[in-house]
């Protein structure tokens, strides 16, 4: 129900074409990627360090500049409208808030001065106010400790402070990067679960993560990337049920090290398979 | 004792000044890793600004003083458009160049249009003093005291409940993470060259005010406000005030005290007296008084 003639005809709410990004003009980041997500989706990007996942979301933040990175080609599109050339302050008032990887919360500041941050760009005060109460409700821990600085939460609760700063930034689509990163087991379940509720109550969630089992769980849709090109992609069962996708990103198997697009080439040689890139 | 007391005033009213102009060294380097040498040039600019308006225009003094104020507010954000903005990603000692040469340029370019000679700013306490009991305590030290304060509550009130405060000091803290919120780094450069420039003002205008006058040489005290930056610790507000006010407070001691106990550190000890505090603080303390252990869960 969710492939790709599904999503096309619902119209996409992210929709990347052909996108291109360089790094100072030498490093070739992301070449040629597609990708889509509708309205109320959970879409998980996998892929190894150094795929292109970062990249892929500055792309999409407005952050690239920041690092000296640059589009140089493709489309970047918001519900219709182009995202290329805005700054991370109009990306974030178009509706795309981010959980930074790592983290990032203000380690100073205190729970409720780091959720504030997130609704910086709103002026609408009645609205923040229900979004301070709906994710103090899907967070409870943060209720109780929002006089606390942030620096000397664990590392769980600072992963809950970080996607609650973005949720007050009131988004369409929200974007994880790497969530469940350092986390003990327990709490990467919780963080999940909290994913699924958000997504429940109306927003769409892009999820990249190495932790492939963990994402591909909640998500409708999958992406490989590979030293920046979407090498696999397709609905989450069917990428699970996938042997290479078993064998790179679940650990199931022995031919650890061999990329999608070598084991792809040597199965052309076989037969039709999955659609790779 | 009557002494003490007294030193202790006019220690607190030089501390409040340092305090000044140690704040807008924190908060431009909070926001842009910047140490700003060109702080002085506008503790300079502030007090003859004030000058012309009151003397020459003959403008009331409160006007001439806060129209001063916001012209120094007003200059913070253009010499950072103009000139830092293009040094951003340079070496940190090249942008430090940059401010140490602007400072000259403007040291020299004042006396150039209002010359050497001091001149009296026309406030209206002059040079006079009231007597507490037996202490006797300047006008200006007693305006310096109350105007301080004020400023500085007014600034830490910014930080601690607008909304472009949280954003400094977000950005102080993790700059990309603060862009992610959509807070415009920009702005809050903006927003602390504003703040360090009318600080600065409202430094030179105490310093220049009463007995001491306008001259060139008040640029000074921004050699003596850097210390108190450095033992405060550079990324830290309070510790702003606190290194403002010891360092002054040490310095007038000194001044009054050593000639009489010490004389053979000779007569002017009292001028390098920052620096002898800067460094015995350093020594315990590294970071400075307030500087940043970075909070981290152990």
């Amino acid at each position: 129900m969710n492939d790709h003639r599904g999503t096309t005809e619902r119209g996409a709410l992210l929709s990347l074409d052909g996108l291109e990004v360089r790094y100072g003009g030498a490093i070739h980041a992301l070449r040629g990627v597609r990708l889509e997500i509708s309205d109320g989706e959970i879409v998980a990007v996998l892929g190894t360090n150094g795929a292109g996942k970062t990249t892929l979301l500055r792309a999409l933040t407005g952050l690239l500049p920041a690092h000296k990175g640059h589009i140089t080609g493709g489309t970047l599109t918001l519900a219709g409208t182009s995202l290329l050339g805005l700054d991370p302050a109009d990306v974030v008032r178009r509706g795309i808030a981010q959980v930074m990887e790592g983290r990032r919360v203000f380690a100073e500041l205190t729970v409720e001065e780091n959720l504030r941050t997130g609704a910086f760009t709103r002026a609408d005060k009645r609205a923040v106010a229900a979004d301070f109460d709906r994710v103090y409700s899907l967070f409870p821990i943060l209720a109780e400790r929002r006089r606390a600085t942030a620096g000397y939460l664990s590392g769980g609760e600072q992963q809950m402070v970080a996607i609650a700063r973005a949720l007050l930034a009131g988004p369409r689509l929200l974007i994880l990067d790497e969530p469940s990163l350092g986390l003990a087991p327990a709490m990467v379940r919780r963080i999940r679960d909290n994913l699924t509720e958000i997504n429940r109550q109306g927003t769409t969630v892009l999820l990249v993560e190495q932790n492939a089992r963990m994402a591909l769980s909640i998500a409708d849709r999958g992406y490989v990337l590979e030293t920046g090109r979407v090498v696999l992609d397709g609905p989450a069962a069917t990428l699970l049920a996938d042997p290479e996708v078993q064998r790179l990103y679940l650990g199931i198997g022995e031919r650890e090290g061999v990329s999608i697009r070598e084991l792809a080439r040597q199965r052309r040689a076989e037969q039709q398979g999955v659609v790779s890139r | 004792m009557e002494q003490l007391l007294q030193l202790l005033v006019a220690g607190l009213a030089l501390g409040a000044r340092y305090a000044l102009v140690t704040l807008g060294f924190v908060v431009i380097f909070r926001a842009t890793g910047v140490i700003n040498f060109a702080q002085g040039s506008l503790v300079l600019l502030g007090a003859y600004l004030t000058y012309q308006f009151a003397g020459p225009w003959q403008w009331p003094f409160l006007l001439a003083a806060i129209t001063s104020v916001i012209a120094c507010g007003a200059c913070g954000p253009v010499i950072e458009r103009l000139l830092l903005r293009r040094m951003v990603g340079r070496p940190a000692f090249a942008v430090i160049m940059v401010t140490l040469g602007l400072l000259i340029v403007i040291e020299q370019a004042v006396p150039t249009m209002w010359g050497q000679d001091p001149k009296n700013m026309g406030d209206p306490w002059g040079i006079d003093t009231v007597q507490a009991g037996a202490v006797t305590v300047a006008v200006r030290d007693l305006w310096t005291l109350g105007l301080t304060a004020l400023a500085i509550a007014g600034v830490f009130g910014f930080f601690r409940y607008s909304r472009y405060g949280l954003a400094m000091r977000a950005t102080a803290l993790d700059q990309e993470a603060a862009q992610a919120q959509g807070i415009s780094v920009r702005r809050v450069v903006a927003l602390s060259w504003t703040i360090a420039g009318a600080a600065a003002a409202l430094a030179g205008i105490t310093v220049a005010s009463g007995e001491a006058g306008v001259s060139p040489s008040i640029s000074q005290i921004a050699l003596a406000a850097f210390p108190a930056a450095i033992l405060g610790g550079l990324d830290s507000p309070y510790g702003a005030i606190a290194g403002g006010l010891v360092i002054g407070v040490s310095q007038t001691l000194t001044a009054g005290y050593q000639p009489d106990h010490a004389a053979w550190l000779g007569d002017n000890f009292h001028v390098i007296m920052p620096y002898v505090v800067m460094i015995a603080i350093l020594l315990v303390r590294p970071y400075g008084l307030f500087g940043t252990r970075e909070v981290e869960r152990a």
